[in-house]
């Protein structure tokens, strides 16, 4: 059952002097408690992608396409109608909550605040009681109501913002990189935490992070992303055991393993192309350990291998 | 001669003091935060050690005492014999030489006014490498090449925010490794940077090390990282060394709870491997009055009553790998 369809989805920047396109041509579907984790390094346009999903995208950005949210399309809602999606069926927790808190309001008023915004007939104490509930459900304890977020260490104040993400029973959470600023044993500690949330409350979950091994360990597909474009994408066995576009091979291999033989470390030489520019052929071609000529002038279409899963390349035909 | 330098520290501390509320409203209390508690290894030329941890566990502060950032408060840091503080004294440039650091973050290292040309020249012109401006012009382009940031001229009349992390930091490693230093400190030297440069920086740092045979601190949360680049390998939980020794004898054979932990927690790529993390409470507490037992022992998951008692005494596991835990000898248990 299809929760959210991604189709065609583009995003470009505008401004004065250049417009970059930050997210070309991406589609891909996600069910119902689903977990798609996207990788790509800086700059690929992870965080563009979900962010076009909840409009929070600044002015200068035009977004195409279409994304369908339980049969809506999203991007042609108006405002009013956008915001009571917003938070009650979708919401998003980002990487650093330290910057999302209000450094001068007490957690719990803040959560309160937040949740009579999205319900305004609830009465005060039946809030306090939900907000309890809620930091109950992310392992906090109840004395983190009155504290203030500077009182918080990391990896509490990213629970905090779980538990507000968690607040109207979202159908879909994104995690923008929700534990890359934590410790080993945290980002274990809250990864296990989610994926019990996750069964409990049946959410499906997107999750943004250039760590492989987070993604690998924690959703049941991944798509990898690489300068706007979606190279990549599958079940996260597939991928990860048997990667097919290079792009996603280089990855993979620029991570060192932590038993057996100390393998090469190979790094993906070169930089991302500059996205202003109009180019030709596969976007990849200049990093590319195995481009052939057809590469330089052919843009790679999406092939389609088994499993539902997609590859953008020009040797993934079954060639490769 | 040259080559045989060692670093030994030994019991060194560094306390900060903290103003705390105390019962009484009006009053502040003294408290002492052991960042460093006791710290003691030995460094040899050509060797590179990965110090691995939590945050909060001491290991920057390590860091900064190994480069005279910050004064310790007891115990001594001997180089080849001669402690730091002689060192200072007698030419500080000549000890400033000697050991060098490579930061986390590459936007912080550098004068954002100044470009890199700039940058690389004050630097030798500082220590006196190189006479005329020239000279110093040349050893810096061949430096530059070494390391495969090429063409050279591309990259002098930049300025740091026109470089991309990966590069800065490249620039930040060749930087201290112009001074021919004989040891290198580097606190976080990847943890700022995509995973696919990584690798790279890694790499580099292994070469330059290893072709003038500085001995290398590697400071890392990424236990993956640290197992690729370290020979020997410390584990520090609030301001004590847990465990030590050769690094796949430590990874793949972990004797104290805590490293059993951070191992188990850390995050594989491969995923027919069922990892099982075991789970502990909480996050590292802040180093004031710990003990008189295990400083773990509050998070361990199989503390018994000695270890709130006793500090477990540093046992030899294996040749060179040493862990302080009661559970090791289990005879000491009871």
């Amino acid at each position: 059952m299809k929760l959210l369809s991604i189709k065609n989805e583009s995003v470009v920047y505008r401004s004065k002097t250049k417009n970059v396109l930050a997210v070309n041509n991406v589609s891909f579907d996600i069910d119902k408690q689903d977990s798609v984790g996207i990788v790509g390094e800086s700059g690929s346009g992870k965080s563009t992608l979900a962010l076009a999903l909840l409009k929070l995208l600044p002015k200068n950005a035009d977004v195409t396409g279409e994304v369908l949210f339980e049969d809506k399309d999203l991007l042609k809602l108006s405002t009013d109608e956008f915001n009571d999606l917003r938070w009650k069926e979708i919401s998003i927790v980002f990487q650093k909550s330290m910057n999302s808190l209000s450094p001068i309001h007490r957690i719990g008023s803040q959560m309160a605040d937040i949740y009579t915004i999205h319900d305004g007939s609830a009465d005060s104490d039946e809030v306090k009681g939900k907000i309890i509930n809620l930091l109950e459900m992310v392992n906090l304890p109840t004395r983190v109501y009155t504290m203030y977020p500077h009182e918080l260490s990391g990896g509490m104040m990213q629970r905090v913002s779980i538990a507000l993400s968690l607040m109207h029973n979202p159908k879909l959470i994104i995690m923008d990189e929700a534990t890359t600023a934590l410790d080993v044993i945290t980002q274990g500690q809250i990864l296990n935490e989610i994926a019990e949330l996750e069964k409990k409350l049946k959410i499906a979950r997107i999750m943004i992070s250039h760590d492989m091994s987070v993604v690998a360990n924690t959703c049941r597909k991944i798509a990898v992303m690489y300068a706007g474009y979606l190279v990549e994408f599958g079940l996260v066995e597939d991928v990860i055991l048997n990667p097919k576009h290079p792009y996603t091979k280089g990855l993979l291999k620029s991570f060192p393993p932590l038993k057996g033989e100390k393998g090469e470390l190979r790094s993906i030489p070169g930089y991302l192309p500059d996205l202003s520019i109009p180019h030709e052929g596969c976007i990849f071609k200049d990093r590319c350990p195995q481009k052939e000529n057809i590469c330089l002038y052919t843009a790679p279409k999406t092939h389609i291998v088994e499993n539902g899963r997609k590859v953008m390349c020009n040797f993934a035909g079954g060639d490769c | 001669m040259e080559n045989n330098y060692t670093l030994e520290i030994t019991d060194v501390f560094k306390h900060y003091t903290q103003r705390i509320k105390g019962k009484n409203r009006f009053r502040s209390v003294k408290k002492t935060v052991k960042a460093v508690d006791g710290i003691s290894f030995e460094l040899k030329s050509g060797e590179i050690m990965g110090i691995i941890g939590e945050s909060g566990c001491g290991k920057s502060t390590l860091a900064k005492l190994l480069t005279n950032l910050e004064q310790p408060t007891g115990g001594k840091i001997l180089f080849n014999g001669v402690s730091s503080e002689e060192m200072l004294k007698n030419d500080r440039l000549q000890y400033k030489r000697m050991i060098q650091m490579v930061f986390q973050n590459p936007f912080d290292t550098f004068d954002p006014r100044n470009n890199i040309d700039k940058i690389i020249d004050e630097t030798l012109k500082l220590h006196s490498i190189g006479k005329t401006r020239d000279e110093r012009a040349s050893i810096t382009q061949d430096a530059m090449e070494k390391v495969g940031l090429t063409p050279v001229d591309d990259y002098l009349h930049r300025f740091p925010h026109e470089l991309s992390g990966g590069q800065l930091q490249r620039i930040s490693i060749l930087r201290a490794m112009l001074l021919r230093p004989k040891f290198l400190v580097a606190d976080e030297p990847v943890s700022m940077l995509d995973v696919s440069v990584r690798a790279e920086i890694i790499k580099m740092l292994q070469e330059q090390v290893r072709n003038l045979n500085t001995a290398l601190v590697f400071i890392s949360h990424d236990i993956n990282t640290t197992r690729y680049i370290s020979d020997k390998i410390v584990v520090m939980y609030l301001g004590r060394i847990v465990e030590s020794g050769i690094t796949d004898s430590v990874l793949h054979n972990p004797a104290h709870p805590y490293t059993k932990t951070l191992i188990s927690n850390c995050a594989s790529i491969d995923i027919l491997e069922k990892s099982n993390p075991i789970k502990i409470e909480g996050e590292p507490p802040t180093p004031i009055d710990n003990g008189p037992g295990c400083y773990f022992a509050p998070r361990c998951y199989m503390s018994k009553d000695k270890c709130f008692k006793e500090y477990p005494e540093k046992t030899e596991i294996e040749q060179g790998h040493f862990a302080s835990c009661h559970f090791i000898n289990r005879d000491n248990l009871n």
